[in-house]
């Protein structure tokens, strides 16, 4: 009954660890963590999964952007206890058959790359808005990607090769 | 266990889907699922009830396309809803929708139900009340999912009316039957013909699954016996009316009403029992749309309990008084059958009977199933044995004797294939549930030593008519309807008690029977004082000091019954005890927190039933005057930080049950920290002084009975164990709630957060409504107002686990208090629109310093216009209370501690930016906040000394 209540009236001391189920890239992976513990930390150290990057750790920058049931989530400041049973992708699960997919394939098309530390943000944010709408226009892509912060100044190849990625040619 | 017992038509077998279809029928999940919202015209079950629509003139979804996420906006006649990712998206863009709405006066030619019935004159001689609650209807609202994809529409839903829904999704949106798939979920009792269609209606041609989710789960049906005596023709009669709070389930779905389909009075299922008038419905503002089966299922139970009262009064024998009013012969022969093989006529009731704890009932149903191709009339007769145990209050049915008889017996004997075994076995705990044992049952497998919990199946019985003698009772809907009405008259007959509410549970420990053995003997004699001590309360209150009450040695908790544990858990809930009473690294109860009060730290104490440090040594007697005067039971005045003046309210009965729930949890050792106030707070005694200034109020609550009881039950829930004023009411300079309806709820502050005003003092730009109140209460955020945090989040964390109903109640009586909240939703969605369209980066707030710091740290989630959509609520600031209030307290914790334990997981969070962001920034930033998102309100005072003070503090988890 109360399951799905994270954090309902705390049976057992709310910050001790506790086992999770965490279903990433279409596997599970059992962790023991303390609840509050960011989801990136969890990803990034016990799960190896390097490509969500620590940026800001406030959720501003863009830079852990995972996906959660879908839908984009900026793992840093989301607690491992919010995510319970969702699914969750990182940049690793977007590849299909060892191959990178149309949006990963089309950021190496456009040479997007230039320190590289927002592209998994980038790629991520682009995956999520063609998650929920196949044929975005060039200012609905804009504004999808308004908050994810690039300090190199590659906006107009990660531009170029997301409305490419969103025109299925990579 | 509880999904087989409670949908218990096998009907969907006979649509098994098509086996060479490799189409994957699990339900969908994931990424794909689209959330769906309608948007119902105002007044829309009054208006469907005098069988009028409102008529859609013009939409404008200009500002809710705009809300991130949303896939769709749908209008189909006078049907509207949105399409989008999340569902608390798609609520959003809802509330956003600007539709205008027209209502025809009723064509009163049209209105063809039991006109003859309605408002009869003459003066109302009694009234009698049922009420039918389904409880597993609560916990998890109804749901259905539907799927438009290559001509085929895929729907899960739970529902008996699958003809029905597939007739009416066919002539909606003009598919072959065929094309039309239905998979049962079979999660929930309600049933989904509403969200179904609805569902469907917003996946057409989209591709993808949409999921709806109803707005409530089934509040109680009401039925109401008035006798009326007339006097209009000279000649005094009396009458019986009956109405009902509900919209009558006759009809299509409310989206296939809205889209245009006629209603048609013959379809559902009807009462056709001879005895009893149809009944009307009230025209009440608060009317229930219900399926068939709940409607029928509600005046079963009024009527066969209200006869059963008729036949007590006169003194007539039960079965030949149905008998000789029963007009349909089958109907006569199966209650004759039923009479005699349960041996009605041998069994002993009256006096002897009911002082050995021993009772017997009948109840009989006639019901025509109109869904079905020809109608189908079922026949239904129940006479149940119980057994109250005098020890622990308890209920056990110990033998059930069913007749059923349908009209068509052919046909429904295909639907079944069970056993007379497995069948027994299903009413016997279909009956179980009703008394509300099963579900703990289902609790207790998790500690399976609990040997006394464990249930016996009562003995059963079937009676086959004449007509089906080699065939197994065939179980549709329309066996069980008398079930709950022969078990509340067997209750009447074991116990003189008559109990007009299901599921029933009957006041533990207030029955007067005979202890059995000297513990009893002890308990009583302790509760027998608690009384006395409460009757000559107002004469020692006023005493600095008050007595001991001495320790016992153990109380003894078997004599709790499950059913009073159960319950005590819930009060416990709804009274918040282990918010405060667990330290944040400390054993749920074992005390420890430290209340920061303007008077110092008070630390709350273990309450766990350790004999040493908690109250293990408390008999009741010293548990409930802690509770209604805050005296420890050792004599010493507790501080009213715990607020007994609230408690003071609670009734008898869910004090009982919250000490034999506290009684009946683990024991932990951990000694109480002291509280060391200054002088002179530090000298208990005063506080006599205090109770008789303040404490003056120490009766239980007593119903007010102007107001419907929803009402009086949410007032109770507000006023006594849910303590709202405790935070929500101001206090005066002694640390009391100050008096007067302007102050009653009217804001204050706790634990550094401003809990804000409730009632017309509220600053919310848009006032709150009862649905907002609602939703806010139940999951912790509203799109119109925002979320749930603080202190506030362990609060709505245990308001999501009581019954839904409970919670509606609060909404209900909390939306009384404010007088703005007859604000249709059309009106609140132009609220809000214009309040969005205010806050939209001008020309003054760009020149801000705050401007940029905004933009940085809060614009990718709380920019309500654009921007990526993220995983979590996406609050408008724009709508947000807390910045439109005078004080900025809430706004700068929020900041500064962020959110880090939401009160509803798929909230998500938000980070503190306590430690990147200096007073300077902070004090900009607010500054900014205030200008753009309140701009018709005044700038803040102090912000750099409330900053640099809440900077300070730990911060609510």
């Amino acid at each position: 009954m109360s399951k799905h209540i994270l954090y309902a009236i705390p049976t057992m001391n709310p910050a001790a660890a506790r086992p999770f189920t965490l279903k990433v890239n279409h596997q599970s992976h059992d962790v023991t963590v303390e609840p509050d513990t960011p989801l990136l930390y969890v990803l990034r150290n016990d799960l190896a999964l390097n490509g969500p990057k620590f940026g800001c750790g406030l959720g501003e920058c863009g830079a852990c952007t995972v996906l959660v049931d879908g839908v984009a989530a900026r793992a840093c400041v989301i607690p491992t206890g919010v995510i319970e049973t969702r699914e969750i992708t990182t940049l690793e699960g977007l590849s299909e058959n060892g191959q990178p997919n149309i949006v990963q394939q089309a950021f190496i098309d456009h040479q997007a790359a230039q320190c590289g530390y927002c592209l998994n943000g980038m790629i991520m944010t682009v995956q999520a808005l063609l998650n929920r709408n196949p044929n975005p226009t060039d200012a609905q892509i804009r504004n999808e990607l308004r908050h994810n912060l690039c300090r190199c100044g590659t906006h107009v190849e990660i531009m170029a090769a997301a409305i490419a990625a969103a025109r299925g040619r990579p | 266990m509880s999904t087989d017992l409670t949908s218990p038509t096998t009907a969907d077998l006979c649509h098994k889907p098509n086996d060479s279809d490799s189409m994957d029928l699990s339900t969908p999940t994931g990424s794909l699922l689209l959330h769906g919202v309608v948007l119902r015209p105002p007044h829309w079950a009054q208006d469907m009830q005098a069988n009028r629509i409102a008529r859609l003139q013009s939409l404008d979804s200009e500002r809710a396309a705009a809300v991130p996420g949303v896939v769709r906006c749908v209008c189909r006649g006078n049907f509207v809803g949105v399409v989008a990712v999340q569902r608390t998206q798609a609520q959003q863009a809802c509330a956003l929708l600007k539709a205008d709405w027209l209502t025809p006066v009723a064509a009163s030619a049209d209105v063809h139900y039991s006109a003859n019935q309605t408002s009869t004159p003459g003066t109302i001689h009694s009234a009698t009340r049922y009420e039918w609650r389904n409880q597993l209807a609560e916990d998890t609202p109804d749901w259905a999912i539907a799927w438009h994809r290559n001509d085929q529409l895929t729907v899960w839903v739970n529902t008996r009316r699958q003809a029905a829904l597939r007739q009416e999704l066919s002539a909606l949106l003009d598919l072959p039957p065929e094309a039309i798939r239905i998979v049962q979920h079979g999660q929930h009792t309600q049933d989904g013909l509403d969200t179904a269609v609805e569902a469907a209606l917003l996946a057409w041609d989209l591709s993808r699954p949409v999921r709806v989710q109803a707005a409530y789960a089934a509040t109680s049906l009401a039925v109401q016996i008035e006798q009326k005596q007339q006097t209009a023709d000279h000649t005094r009669r009396e009458r019986t009316q009956w109405s009902i709070n509900a919209l009558d389930p006759r009809r299509p779905s409310i989206a296939g009403r809205l889209c245009g389909l006629e209603t048609d009075p013959r379809s559902g299922m009807a009462l056709l029992t001879d005895y009893v008038d149809a009944p009307v419905q009230k025209s009440d503002r608060n009317l229930t749309a219900t399926d068939p089966y709940s409607y029928t299922a509600a005046a079963v139970f009024a009527q066969e309990s209200h006869f059963d009262e008729y036949c007590a009064s006169h003194q007539l024998d039960p079965v030949q008084t149905r008998l000789a009013r029963i007009g349909s012969e089958r109907g006569q022969q199966l209650l004759r059958r039923v009479a005699q093989q349960s041996g009605w006529d041998q069994t002993a009731s009256g006096p002897t009977a009911r002082a050995a704890g021993l009772g017997r009932g009948i109840a009989y149903s006639h019901t025509i199933d109109n869904d079905c191709n020809p109608p189908q009339e079922v026949w239904s007769a129940w006479a149940v044995e119980l057994a109250v145990d005098a020890r622990s209050g308890g209920l056990s049915v110990s033998r059930l004797t069913v007749g059923h008889d349908a009209s068509h017996t052919e046909r429904t004997a295909e639907t079944t294939t069970e056993t007379q075994r497995a069948l027994k076995d299903r009413l016997g705990k279909w009956t179980q549930l009703l008394l509300g044992q099963a579900r703990q049952g289902v609790e207790n497998t998790a500690a399976p030593s609990d040997e006394q919990h464990q249930l016996a199946l009562p003995e059963v019985q079937v009676v086959n008519s004449a007509r089906s003698l080699d065939q197994p009772l065939a179980w549709g809907p329309g066996v069980e309807l008398p079930a709950a009405a022969a078990i509340a008259n067997a209750i009447y007959n074991a116990t003189g008690l008559r109990l007009r509410e299901t599921p029933f549970a009957l006041p533990t420990l207030s029955l007067d029977a005979p202890p059995t053995t000297k513990r009893r003997k002890r308990w009583r004699n302790s509760w027998l004082g608690g009384l006395m001590a409460a009757a000559t309360g107002a004469l020692v209150v006023a005493a600095p000091w008050r007595s001991s009450i001495p320790p016992v040695s153990r109380v003894d908790t078997s004599i709790f019954s499950a059913q009073a544990i159960e319950r005590g858990r819930l009060v416990a809930l709804s009274g918040d005890c282990m918010v405060c009473h667990t330290a944040p690294d400390g054993q749920t109860n074992a005390g420890g927190l430290g209340l920061d009060t303007p008077f110092g730290t008070i630390y709350t104490t273990n309450i766990t039933p350790d004999r040493e440090t908690g109250i293990g040594a408390w008999s009741y007697k010293a548990f409930e005057r802690a509770m209604r005067e805050g005296i420890h039971r050792d004599g010493r005045h507790l501080y009213p930080a715990f607020p007994y003046t609230a408690y003071a309210k609670m009734s008898d009965e869910d004090l009982q049950s919250l000490y034999a729930y506290l009684m009946t949890q683990p024991a932990v050792s951990s000694p109480n920290k002291e509280t060391r106030l200054p002088f002179p707070m530090n000298v208990r005694p005063l506080m006599a002084g205090w109770n008789t200034l303040f404490h003056r109020d120490r009766q239980a609550y007593t119903p007010d009975p102007n107001q419907s009881p929803l009402w009086n039950r949410g007032a109770y829930l507000v006023n006594s164990s849910g303590h709202c004023a405790a935070c929500h009411s101001p206090r005066n300079a002694l640390g009391a709630e100050k008096s007067g309806e302007n102050n009653f709820l009217g804001g204050g502050f706790a634990d550094n957060w401003e809990a804000p005003a409730l009632n017309k003092r509220s600053a919310a730009p848009i006032p709150w409504t009862e649905q907002e109140l609602f939703q806010y209460l139940r999951t912790g955020y509203s799109p119109l107002h925002g979320v749930a945090a603080g202190p506030m989040g362990p609060v709505v964390a245990g308001l999501a686990q009581l019954p839904e109903t409970d919670v509606r109640a609060m909404a209900h009586y909390l939306a009384s208090l404010n007088p703005a909240t007859t604000e249709s939703t059309d009106n609140q969605a132009v609220m809000a629109a214009r309040l969005e369209a205010d806050s939209q980066a001008s020309q003054d707030t760009r020149l801000l310093p705050g401007e940029t710091l905004f933009n940085g740290a809060c614009a990718v989630c709380h920019d309500s216009g654009s921007g990526p959509v993220l995983f979590g609520a996406r609050p408008s600031l724009a709508l947000n209370s807390n910045l439109h209030s005078d004080h900025p307290d809430n706004v700068i914790q929020v900041l500064m501690h962020g959110i880090t334990r939401p009160a509803q997981a798929n909230l998500s969070t938000m980070p503190g930016f306590k430690h990147s962001m200096n007073d300077a920034q902070m004090a900009s930033l607010l500054q900014y906040m205030r200008t753009r998102f309140a701009p018709d309100k005044p700038a803040w005072n102090n912000l750099p000394e409330k900053i640099a003070n809440i900077r300070q503090q730990q911060g609510h988890p």
